[in-house]
């Protein structure tokens, strides 16, 4: 398993924390009204309160909608899937899905991992927070 | 408030421009545009240019080209939506009764990006995974697929049909039919969607002249009335959304229909914003043209394609005419004003008293879209 470093080169940093060789998705909440964002936002989506404190968001999912996408900018590697998950507290997040697309249908249960998304201009490997499904490991 | 008219047009072919300047792209549409109206240049009173790639001030260096300078110019950048906004800011700015006579454009020349999907904005959320236009709207397929019992065949119709209209337009950038198994056996570019599925990147430009109802008269017999021009911008979802159903579309066309005080039945005619298969499908039922889960069978009745009883998209749509993004919402425009006028060509919906035109886009993570602005026409 691949291990994360300081030096690992994360695709949007602020979007993800780290804990030993866990990833979470740093999302905020709203001390006022409770709502919960994706990214932590400075206002508060819902009541425009300036109180969001980073929160964990849920580790755990279903799969709304993916597509594998072949034609992508330049350091993406295509294909890979791409998928809209619907975590149990409520957010939906984009993200890649890994595993054999096949395996995967609209609906699917999805947990958290990080893995290698795209790579920069010079091929150094950049991770980001991604899904996978029990399904689709097989 | 003023009543608004479109007294003349300007469209030029779309297509892989590489070789030529955006300013160059553009000036030919207005110069069409104003001769078709048959005014003087110089009683141009205001300027309302859309792009989004064209640079800054590029209204001024098209005008430039044209010797029509030191008269106020709006730039305007809305993504998909860019021209479409423009041309809402003239008919705001005649219905005000603030000018009488203004011109609005359009322009893009996508070419210099070398092809492939469009640049996204890195800085967006959803982008920094790996989001592509092609693969957002392949998502809304899927998940469409998967509750309406859509297949990709059925799906695959779409772009047929697209390509029997814009065979016909001489402006359109693909002027080739597609059999359905060439549409389902091209190169995948984000499933369920092939390459035809996709509407092709290129160059383009358009123009028109809005003028007030009575400034129309005195300079022409064949005006059309703008009767609705509606803009919104996407509403933020935090959490889940029903992506097989645009909220912005269907919001603007509940805005567009009151304030022309008109509904569905009503059109004879449209031009919406198919950038993929899958969104003209979605639009048929965001405009009302037909209920929840049966624009398919809608398609296939044959009502939407020409001869049918409301043809959409009879130029070929961005599928077939190509999408410079920001010249389509006024070029949308130009091809419903000149049905309405009969002056349609070989792809002329005989006796189009009503049109419609439709444009959106961008994408803003949490939202449907950034931008849609809807313009309903009659004669």
């Amino acid at each position: 398993m691949t291990t994360l470093t300081a030096n690992t080169r994360f695709a949007a940093p602020h979007l993800v924390e780290l804990d030993g060789d866990q990833i979470w998705l740093r999302g905020g909440k709203c001390r006022s009204c409770g709502e919960l964002s994706f990214p932590l936002s400075s206002i508060c989506w819902h009541c425009r309160a300036e109180v969001m404190e980073p929160v964990r968001l849920s580790r755990n999912g279903k799969l709304y909608a993916f597509s594998v996408v072949h034609a992508a900018p330049k350091g993406w590697r295509v294909p890979y899937v791409l998928g809209y998950v619907d975590l149990d507290d409520g957010i939906r997040v984009i993200g890649q899905i890994e595993g054999d697309p096949k395996k995967l249908h609209p609906d699917t249960a999805v947990r958290l991992d990080f893995g290698v998304i795209r790579g920069d201009a010079d091929g150094t490997p950049i991770y980001s927070y991604v899904f996978v499904s029990d399904q689709g490991e097989g | 408030m003023e009543k608004v008219c479109v007294i003349g047009t300007g469209i030029v072919p779309f297509g892989k421009m590489p070789e030529k300047s955006v300013v160059d792209l553009a000036w030919p549409a207005v110069k069409q545009a104003y001769e078709e109206a048959a005014i003087d240049p110089l009683d141009i009173e205001a300027v309302f240019c859309g792009t989004v790639f064209g640079g800054n001030l590029i209204g001024q260096r098209i005008m430039k080209a044209l010797g029509v300078t030191g008269l106020p110019v709006v730039n305007v950048e809305n993504a998909c939506s860019s021209s479409s906004a423009a041309l809402r800011q003239g008919w705001m700015a005649v219905a005000s009764g603030c000018n009488d006579l203004v011109l609005v454009i359009g322009v893009e020349k996508l070419t210099k990006f070398g092809g492939g999907t469009i640049p996204l904005d890195d800085e967006d959320c959803e982008v920094s995974q790996g989001l592509t236009m092609p693969a957002l709207y392949a998502m809304r397929a899927q998940r469409y697929m998967h509750e309406f019992g859509l297949t990709e065949r059925q799906l695959a119709q779409v772009a047929v049909k697209a390509h029997d209209h814009g065979a016909l337009n001489p402006n359109a950038q693909l002027r080739k039919r597609f059999t359905l198994d060439e549409v389902m056996s091209a190169r995948m570019v984000a499933s369920p969607f092939t390459l035809v599925h996709c509407c092709p990147t290129g160059d383009g430009a358009g123009a028109a002249i809005l003028a007030s109802a009575k400034k129309a008269r005195a300079l022409t017999s064949s005006p059309v009335r703008i009767v609705a021009s509606e803009l919104t911008s996407g509403k933020f979802m935090n959490g889940f959304r029903d992506m097989t159903t645009p909220e912005i579309t269907v919001r603007g066309a509940r805005q567009a229909y009151e304030m022309a005080g008109l509904g569905p039945k009503d059109i004879d005619v449209a031009e919406v914003h198919d950038a993929f298969t899958i969104a003209e499908l979605l639009y048929y039922e965001a405009f009302g043209f037909c209920p929840r889960g049966e624009a398919f069978a809608y398609l296939d009745s044959g009502a939407t394609s020409l001869g049918g009883k409301q043809p959409v998209n009879p130029s070929g749509g961005l599928l077939s005419r190509g999408h410079p993004v920001g010249a389509t919402g006024i070029v949308q425009a130009a091809e419903i004003v000149r049905q309405l006028n009969g002056r349609a060509g070989a792809h002329q919906v005989e006796g189009a008293k009503i049109g419609l035109s439709h444009a959106t886009g961008g994408g803003v993570a949490g939202f449907d879209h950034g931008a849609c602005s809807i313009h309903i026409f009659a004669k």
